[in-house]
Parts: C-alpha cells; sequence; structure tokens
C-alpha cells in the first residue's frame, strides 16, 4: 500500500476536473515503467484536447517509439504472475489510432513524409496472423495517404492508395454480407453435421475469395467455392494447430463431409448472399464515389474529425484467458459540420471498435492473447519434455533423461501456476471512430462548426489546411 | 530468529524502493537495447559514410573540371518509419565537407530567404558591405529518398528499407550518379504479446 502511486482515475479528465487530470498524468507519463507508453496516449489525447500541440506531439511520438519496439520489459513476469507485468505496447487497433493521430499532426505542421509514414504504419498495425492472412481493411490509413500523395503531387500513388481504400471498404461490407449469408444459409437437404463441415470449410476460404472480388458479393462467393476444395486438401495435410481458424476441429472424416456437401450447400449460399447484396451494393457505391471525388478536385481543407468513445477490453472465459472487446459508451455519430455557415457532410471513415473485434472483416468474440498461449505451449512442450525423458530412461540415456526430466518439470509446472487472466489495461482516450472533411476553401480565415465547438481555420495562400479535431472536450486549439 | 525481521524489512524495502540506472554512453555504431526494425543510428552512419564516399569517388565529381557545387535538397520519406530528415542531410554534409578537400562546394538552400535578406539590406546600404558577389548556382542537385515494403503477422514483422540518393546534372537534368543502401530487419513479438 505504501508503495501505491496516484493513477488518475480514466473518468476524471471527462468529468470536468481536466486540469488536475492532466497533472496527474503528466506525473504518471514521466515514470519509467511497464505502463509508460500507455500513460503518454492518455497524456498525449488530454494534451491535444486542451490545446496543446506540443505535449501532444512529444508525448506522442514517446509512445509509438515504445510500441514499436520488440524489446519488451516485463515479459518474463507476466507469464508467472498476472499479464499486465508486461510492458503495455496496445492491441492493433489501439496502435491504428496512435499512429493515425500521430500522421495528423505531423501533417498539419508540414511534414508529410513522416505522417505518410505513420498512415503506412496504421494499415500495417491490421495485420493477418500467421494461419490467416488478409489485406488491412483499415480505412483511414488508406484515404490519408491518398490526400498526402496527391498534395506531394504523386497522383499515380494517391489513386493507388485511394482504390486500395475502397476495395477494403468494399471488402469489410462484402464480408459482412458473405458471412450473414453464411448464417442464414438452411441448405435442408443436408444434415446439421453436414452444413456445419460445409460451412467452417466455406468460411476457411472467406478472406481469399473476397480478396479475389471485394467489390461483388456475387463474384466473391464463386471465387470462395472454387477456392474452398484445394484449401481443404492442403489443410488436411497439415497440424491441426497450423490450420485455419475453423478448421483447426477437423478431423479426416470432417474433410471429407465437407468436400461433399460443399455443392448443395454452396448453391443455399450463394443464393442467401443474391438476396441481402443489393443494399450493400447501393450503399458501397456512394460510399466509393465520395471517396473518388476526394482526389478530382484538391481540397484546401481537411479535417479528420475524431468520435465516440474508445472500445473496452474486457476479459471472458473461465479463467479470464479472453480478451473480447465491448463497444464504447460513446456511439460513433455522425458530426453536424458547417464551414462558413454552409453545411457539409463529412465522410464516414471507420470505427475503431470494427476494428478491435474483427479480424480481415470478421466479428471474433474473444481473443487467446499471450499468456493463454504460453499457458498452452508451456504444457505441450513440458509433456513432449517429460516423455523424451521416459524414452532416455529406457534406453539407458541417464544425463539426457534428467536434462529433459528438469525442463519438462519446470515447463509444466510454469504452465499449472499460471494466471491465464487477458490483459484489459486499456487507452480509454481513443477515439471511437473518424470522420472526414474535405472541402475547397480560398486563402484565408475561415469558420468552422462542428456541433457545439467553434473553429477559425486559417488556409494558407499554397496547400492545404489540414487539422485533427480531437474528441475529447473542449475540442483542441480553437484557432487553427 | 533476528534475521528473519531483517529480510522482511529488506523485502519491504527493496519493494518499495526505485531502482537508479545509470545513463551509459554506447558506440553509436553498436546494437542497442531497443529496436525496432526501422532505421538506426548505424543504418544512417553507414548510409551517410557510403554515399559521401561514393559520391567523392564518382567520375562525375573526379572528372568535372573546377569545383562542382551541390546543392543536398531534403532526403524524402516514402517508407512507414518516423525518420528526421535533416540528420541524413547534416551526416552527409559533414562528410562531404571534411573530405572532399576542397574538390565539392556545398550550397546551403536551407538559409536562402536570410541570405537574400540579407543581400538586400547590404545592397540598400541599410548595413555594410565588404563586397559584392552573385549567389552560387548549383551544378548538381543531391537527392535523397527512404522507401520500404513492409511484412507483419500477429508473430512477426519484416523490413526492407532502401535509401537511394542521385545527384542530378542541375542543367541537363541527366542523372550523373547514384547509389543505393539497403537493409532487411525482422523482429518477432515475444509470446506474451501474441
Amino acid at each position: 500500500m505504501g508503495c501505491a502511486k496516484p493513477v488518475p482515475p480514466p473518468d476524471i479528465y471527462e468529468g470536468g476536473s481536466r486540469q488536475e487530470a492532466i497533472e496527474l498524468q503528466r506525473a504518471k507519463a514521466a515514470e519509467v515503467d511497464r505502463d509508460q507508453a500507455l500513460d503518454q496516449l492518455r497524456l498525449a489525447s488530454m494534451s491535444l484536447a486542451m490545446g496543446d500541440r506540443d505535449e501532444g506531439e512529444a508525448a506522442l511520438r514517446r509512445a509509438v517509439a515504445q510500441m514499436t519496439t520488440f524489446q519488451a520489459d516485463g515479459e518474463f513476469a507476466a507469464r508467472i504472475a498476472s499479464e499486465d507485468k508486461k510492458e503495455w505496447k496496445g492491441e492493433p487497433y489501439e496502435k491504428m489510432a496512435a499512429f493515425t493521430t500521430l500522421g495528423m499532426l505531423l501533417w498539419s505542421e508540414g511534414d508529410p513524409g513522416n505522417a505518410l509514414a505513420m498512415f503506412k504504419s496504421a494499415v500495417l498495425a491490421d495485420t493477418g496472423s500467421k494461419q490467416e492472412a488478409y489485406r488491412s481493411d483499415f480505412l483511414p490509413g488508406w484515404i490519408l495517404q491518398a490526400l498526402v500523395y496527391a498534395e506531394e503531387g504523386e497522383a499515380d500513388n494517391a489513386e493507388a492508395a485511394l482504390q486500395r481504400g475502397i476495395d477494403a471498404y468494399w471488402s469489410r461490407h462484402t464480408v459482412e454480407t458473405l458471412t450473414r449469408g453464411l448464417a442464414a444459409t438452411r441448405a435442408r437437404k443436408l444434415s446439421g453435421e453436414q452444413r456445419d463441415a460445409a460451412r467452417a470449410a466455406v468460411l476457411a476460404g472467406l478472406s481469399a475469395g473476397v480478396s479475389r472480388a471485394p467489390r461483388d458479393p456475387a463474384e466473391a462467393v464463386r471465387a470462395t467455392l472454387a477456392l474452398v476444395p484445394d484449401l481443404l486438401g492442403v489443410q488436411a495435410s497439415l497440424p491441426k494447430k497450423e490450420r485455419l481458424p475453423s478448421l483447426q476441429r477437423f478431423s479426416s472424416g470432417d474433410f471429407t463431409t465437407a468436400r461433399r456437401a460443399l455443392g448443395p450447400f454452396g448453391a443455399a449460399w450463394s443464393g442467401a448472399v443474391e438476396a441481402m447484396s443489393e443494399g450493400v451494393r447501393l450503399e458501397g457505391e456512394d460510399w466509393a464515389a465520395r471517396a473518388e471525388a476526394l482526389l478530382a478536385s484538391p481540397p484546401g481543407l481537411i479535417l479528420l474529425i475524431e468520435r465516440g468513445s474508445a472500445p473496452r477490453k474486457v476479459q471472458m472465459g473461465d479463467y479470464g484467458e479472453v480478451l473480447s472487446i465491448r463497444p464504447g459508451l460513446r456511439p460513433v455519430s455522425r458530426p453536424h459540420v458547417t464551414v462558413d455557415a454552409r453545411a457539409t457532410s463529412p465522410l464516414f471513415l471507420d470505427e475503431t471498435f470494427f476494428q478491435a473485434s474483427t479480424r480481415g472483416g470478421r466479428r471474433v468474440d474473444g481473443f487467446l492473447k499471450g499468456k493463454a498461449v504460453y499457458k498452452d505451449a508451456s504444457l505441450i512442450g513440458g509433456y513432449v519434455a517429460l516423455r523424451v525423458a521416459e524414452l532416455a530412461y529406457v534406453t539407458d540415456n541417464d544425463a539426457v533423461a534428467a536434462a529433459a526430466a528438469l525442463v519438462g518439470g519446470v515447463l509444466a509446472i510454469s504452465s499449472m501456476v499460471t494466471n491465464p487472466a487477458a490483459d484489459v489495461r486499456q487507452w480509454e482516450h481513443a477515439p471511437g471512430g473518424w470522420y472526414l472533411v474535405a472541402v475547397p476553401a480560398t486563402p484565408g480565415e475561415h469558420r468552422v462548426n462542428i456541433g457545439q465547438r467553434g473553429y477559425t481555420v486559417n488556409v494558407p495562400n499554397q496547400g492545404t489546411a489540414v487539422h485533427l479535431i480531437p474528441r475529447l472536450p473542449p475540442g483542441g486549439e480553437k484557432s487553427l | 530468529m533476528r534475521r528473519i525481521p531483517i529480510a522482511a524489512l529488506t523485502l519491504l524495502v527493496m519493494g518499495c524502493a526505485t531502482k537508479t540506472k545509470r545513463t551509459t554512453y554506447v558506440d553509436p555504431d553498436a546494437y542497442g537495447a531497443v529496436e525496432g526494425t526501422g532505421l538506426e543510428a548505424r543504418d544512417v552512419r553507414a548510409v551517410a559514410d557510403q554515399m559521401a564516399r561514393e559520391m567523392l569517388g564518382s567520375p562525375v565529381i573526379q572528372g568535372f573540371e573546377g569545383t562542382p557545387r551541390v546543392a543536398l535538397l531534403k532526403v524524402k520519406n516514402r517508407s512507414r518509419f518516423l525518420i528526421d530528415q535533416d540528420i541524413l542531410t547534416t551526416l552527409i554534409t559533414d562528410k562531404l565537407v571534411s573530405n572532399a578537400a576542397g574538390k565539392v562546394a556545398m550550397l546551403d538552400r536551407a538559409l536562402v530567404e536570410e541570405i537574400q535578406a540579407e543581400r538586400d539590406a547590404k545592397r540598400s546600404g541599410n548595413i555594410d558591405a565588404q563586397g559584392f558577389k552573385a549567389m552560387a548556382g548549383a551544378d548538381f542537385f543531391l537527392t535523397g529518398e527512404v522507401r520500404g515494403l513492409s511484412a507483419s503477422t500477429d508473430e512477426a514483422q519484416s523490413d526492407y528499407v532502401l535509401i537511394r540518393f542521385q545527384l542530378t546534372d542541375a542543367e541537363s537534368g541527366i542523372v550523373s550518379w547514384s547509389s543505393s543502401y539497403e537493409m532487411k530487419k525482422e523482429g518477432s513479438w515475444g509470446v506474451m504479446y501474441q
């Protein structure tokens, strides 16, 4: 108890005691400990909201540096004690938000090269696993890259980044449509077992199928169904742990069942998707047209508006070993924006909760994180080492038997004593999502209103005025 | 018996104590304890050294009649890493100036506005002057860019970075010399971060 240091509760700032919260946070962020990157991010959020860009940027730079190194203090301690003993580096969605925020600050200061670097890093943070590769669908990363490239006069790169963004938008909606279609597929001629096997097989090929035709759900269905037979052949030859997630429980009989059921199941799935596609297509075309318009004429004013509150991490499972993500308390609502009293419609870019709770666009209920992975691996490692010891003992190889028994014993015990509860430390002040305003504006002062907040924005004679509007009150600098 | 309270006190004190770590000087070319897959000090130093050496030894500089004037422009970052572009240009300028032994004249284009203001003030008589001369024009532009290819999974990350410099004739636009520095780094997250 005597060692405890004051930690500002996350809601002090939003509760109104801003100055007190920021002073406490400043002191906390200065401490070199396992939470320093997280505390720097919290400080950055508060400082930017209070209009102190210098402090906000410095804190973000320190946090990003710590989040991107492979050095990790406390990793061993975290295996034995609670998982939050390890150095905090953030979940991918927290990295995306940190990179995007810093990128916007750098761009607004006239450093497009490093801003671009941060937007690229944000896209890379939305990464696939070793088993399941997919394209990043972090829309702000792609769209902001396109706008920076355009400002830099690199039209081809701008167009390429924009098209990747539009593909990402279509891709996530196509995945969602196809997944909903999968859930709705009945295929009544098949038994429950056959349906489940075919559904798991299709799910395994979904990301690859959608990447072949992200903008056309019907074509994505055909591409997926064409890929699945070969995919099943390859997956059946792999050890269970190395297979795609939906096939890890498959026995050899399940593979055969899935192959046989694929034809009728695929036909029913295709029908279910077709019935859902029209609305998705219209919505996607509208969004894509608005995104295309961003490059058609160079904007004089670009605002990235943070909205809503960050997703919440919670522990799930018998031992709290599953990290589950819940939506933030404040929704990501469309802001009402006027520029010089003229209403403008902001373009929705993304929701942090979507990024936090999906993999390749598919919803995931929870993630087994490091401690649970370690517990599993060390138990298997311990068992293997003890078996080696047993064999060595039988064959009179006493030295090997003793060493293997020691290793096996240590691994098995460490697995048994390991507390697998997931680490739920979180960047509470991260944005819940982003909207983009990109409008033509003549050089000089302009009055911008975002909801109840008013800003004076100065557009330069050459180039574009670029600003980040923090979600936390009072909403950052008022004169931009 | 007396040892138990002493041990307990020691544990208590250790539990609350903040370990003070001294700062130590390390070789800028050494591998650091804290690294990612981006540009490190030793990469920046190696790039500056290679570029200065190769450029000074290139036929275009060696065979130039008179002293070639080179304007070094800001390095363009197209990688995914935060880079202080000024570090690269500063180091290369230093290497060129110190190793060229008068074979190359470096132009300072960062101070053009200040130089112009000074010249105007001298010519208007507001401040005195020890003589007038024309501003030096560039024979070559030295430009650089950093590009990268990156891949990542939840277990590991890989980055290939290409740093390229080129000397462009300021009259003809012909690329007279170029050189690249490549590096590829991989890092993996510990099991607790997967």
